[in-house]
């Protein structure tokens, strides 16, 4: 998860590496029931990007310490926190033929843009948008908002 | 760097799928680390990926090399995938070019658009005029890929109608609706948000957008191509088709030949859809002018208001008592279906005429069936003219031209004639045309008075042809004064007509227009918004409220 957040911009084991301090300084305090990997994503997700404000700002490198985390959880669960990669594949077979084809090569089969552009015939940027369109859908299907 | 959430959405996506190079990663960060609408996306983004229980990267972006964890080393990994929009290019999609002497950002950037395009619509935009054979992409397609580069550009150039047509092309309809958000008010912009209605699936909306675009001008391609589009998607192939005969006739290269297309096309599948259809006008017209033979008892079971109204025509244009009388078995079912003798009576009668009659009859009914047949040139006045100096005899001829021929100032005489057949198919007609004569003048009470007396006669579906016109004018009545509860009464009472005459298919079922809060547009009023059933449906579910609908007949009712 880190290597594709990071890409390009930081050392993906390092905010790895903060992640799990963040986790043993706050597991204690996680209530009963917490779905940690659900936790951990968020925590990534906001160093990562509290990462990026820094850089932005050109402030130095902050520390673990300076970064403001999300509060876990009580905080109404993410809609993705309760889901397996069967649910995803569920949600997935309701997508219509061409954005199921593109993202279930990608998502499932581990194929990159490319390899799918080949397979399928169409432009690579064809892919990035469908895989992406593919995404959002899921999002609705799965229970997630419709910002449309 | 452009501002559009959706085009950076796309890049923070890309980023996060290690399909980015470095310098659009950057952007994609630097975008980041503001918009909280990217950050939620990217909380989705991760939150699926935990869902999947994919932690490793793509094989072909994993940087080689891949060190273990380097306390105080910060590592920049290279995706080795090319720029998205030099990919796109690459793969003949979409890609800017500059025109004229490169370098100079203060150009104007030409939009090198693929060979074909992804979408059926068209877009006002120069970039897009050029005509472009549509490719149907297999279950519904995801349009063309746009680089980000070029969007971005338009964006910052204000051209917003290009980058709405872009956008739109690329099937990001939410950032091209905004797009023609911040465009000036007009029928460009109006016949654009046509084609974006009609890429959203939504073909009443893209309709009315179309028709106001067409109000401001009249012969802009783009929105009579849209409003075809939306014509025929909601079930109007007739009038789509009559649509798209204008960009036939306008000529432009390649544009005019997949209107060709489509028209051919659109007619021939109507041609093939059984009874309800131009096969069956067909039929009759040519049982009127003794081309064909007469409609069939099938065709007055399944089309019986058509059926009637073609038989009197059939009747009025017999040139001799054989022509007349080969049209008893269908007067038979006719007068069946309504339990008298009267279409039966009617025959008898003509065809008994006594050959000194027939002299004078035969040139008048051939006349008649010119005036049927729309042949005759002066609208039937000459006929008229020379029917009334004629006997009784020929009372029911004079009747049908003076009904064709129309006008007020015939009105009285109409109704002497139809007063003397005693039939009720002629006299709901009179009582319609008093009532839609007085909503004229502005007379709304004793219209309301007429209309209501007229439809206390539409018991069942004995006379349903009629009594749907009259619940039509009933619904124009209580719709003008905004009596919304009773006029969606009768708009259900004229779809029930409708059905129940059999005239379901959009031909006969006329385009009403249904605009809801626009009683016109630039004036004129408007045809054709929508089939007067789904004018119906709309408001029963509250989504029009019929409102101020504008009911404007089709020719030929």
């Amino acid at each position: 998860m880190a290597t594709k957040l990071c890409r390009g911009t930081f050392d993906a084991e390092d905010l790895a590496q903060d992640v799990l301090l963040k986790v043993v300084h706050q597991y204690d305090r996680l209530p009963p029931g917490t779905n940690h990997a659900a936790w951990m994503a968020r925590v990534m997700r906001n160093l990562f990007i509290d990462r990026l404000r820094a850089r932005a700002s050109r402030r130095p490198a902050i520390g673990l310490d300076d970064v403001v985390v999300a509060a876990p959880p009580p905080e109404e669960p993410a809609w993705w926190e309760e889901l397996s990669r069967d649910d995803v594949r569920a949600g997935t077979a309701q997508l219509p033929d061409e954005l199921r084809g593109a993202f279930e090569r990608f998502a499932f089969d581990g194929q990159s843009y490319k390899e799918i552009s080949a397979a399928l015939g169409i432009p690579v940027a064809t892919v990035g948008t469908r895989v992406l369109r593919a995404r959002r859908r899921l999002r609705v299907i799965l229970g997630g908002r419709d910002d449309d | 760097m452009t501002t559009d959430p959706d085009d950076l959405h796309a890049l923070v996506a890309r980023h996060f799928d290690g399909e980015l190079s470095d310098a659009d990663s950057a952007r994609a960060l630097d975008h980041l680390t503001v918009c909280a609408q990217c950050q939620a996306e990217l909380g989705d983004l991760v939150g699926l990926e935990v869902a999947l229980g994919r932690e490793a990267p793509h094989a072909d972006v994993r940087p080689a090399g891949r060190s273990p964890i380097a306390a105080g080393r910060r590592r920049r990994w290279v995706a080795p995938v090319a720029l998205v929009g030099a990919l796109a290019a690459a793969a003949g999609v979409v890609a800017v070019v500059r025109g004229g002497s490169a370098g100079k950002a203060a150009e104007a950037p030409a939009l090198a658009l693929a060979a074909s395009r992804a979408v059926e619509v068209r877009f006002t935009a120069p970039a897009f005029a050029r005509y472009r054979p549509y490719a149907v992409e297999r279950g519904g397609g995801t349009g063309e890929a746009l680089s980000l580069e070029a969007l971005a550009r338009l964006e910052r150039q204000g051209d917003l109608a290009t980058l709405a047509a872009a956008q739109a092309s690329g099937g990001e309809l939410a950032a091209a609706r905004r797009a023609l958000a911040g465009m000036a008010p007009g029928p460009g912009r109006d016949a654009d948000l046509a084609a974006l209605e009609l890429l959203a699936g939504h073909a009443e909306d893209a309709l009315i957008a179309s028709e106001q675009a067409l109000a401001g001008a009249p012969t802009l391609a783009a929105a009579q191509w849209n409003r075809a589009l939306a014509l025929h998607g909601l079930g109007l192939e007739l009038v789509a088709a009559h649509t798209l005969d204008q960009v036939v006739a306008a000529g432009e290269p390649g544009w005019a030949d997949e209107a060709r297309a489509k028209v051919t096309a659109w007619r021939a599948a109507l041609a093939q859809r059984g009874p309800n259809s131009v096969a069956f006008t067909s039929a009759a017209r040519a049982m009127v002018d003794r081309t064909g033979p007469a409609l069939t008892v099938a065709d007055a079971i399944a089309r019986p208001g058509l059926t009637r109204l073609y038989f009197h025509d059939a009747l009025r244009g017999a040139a001799d008592a054989a022509e007349a009388r080969a049209l008893a078995p269908l007067a038979a079912e006719l007068d069946r279906q309504v339990g008298n003798q009267l279409a039966t009576a009617a025959v008898t009668r003509v065809a008994a005429l006594p050959a000194s009659t027939w002299t004078a009859r035969t040139p008048l009914a051939r006349a008649y069936r010119d005036l049927v047949l729309g042949r005759a040139a002066d609208g039937g006045a000459a006929l008229v003219a020379r029917l009334g100096r004629a006997p009784a005899a020929l009372d029911d001829l004079k009747l049908g031209a003076l009904v064709l021929a129309g006008g007020p100032s015939r009105a009285a005489e109409v109704e002497r004639l139809v007063a003397a057949t005693g039939d009720p198919w002629f006299e709901l007609m009179v009582v319609r045309d008093r009532g839609r004569a007085l909503l004229t003048t502005g007379a709304l009470d004793r219209a309301e008075v007429v209309l209501r007396g007229g439809y206390a006669r539409c018991d069942g579906r004995l006379w349903a042809h009629r009594c749907a016109h009259l619940a039509i004018e009933l619904f124009t009545l209580y719709a003008s004064q905004t009596r919304y509860v009773e006029a969606e009464a009768f708009a259900g009472e004229a779809v029930r007509q409708f059905r129940a005459s059999g005239a379901t298919e959009p031909e006969v079922t006329r385009p009403w227009g249904c605009l809801g809060p626009r009683p016109s547009v630039g004036g004129r009023l408007v045809l054709a918004a929508a089939t007067f059933e789904r004018c119906w449906r709309a408001s029963a579910s509250g989504r029009l409220r019929v409102a101020a609908a504008m009911l404007t007949p089709a020719a030929g009712w």
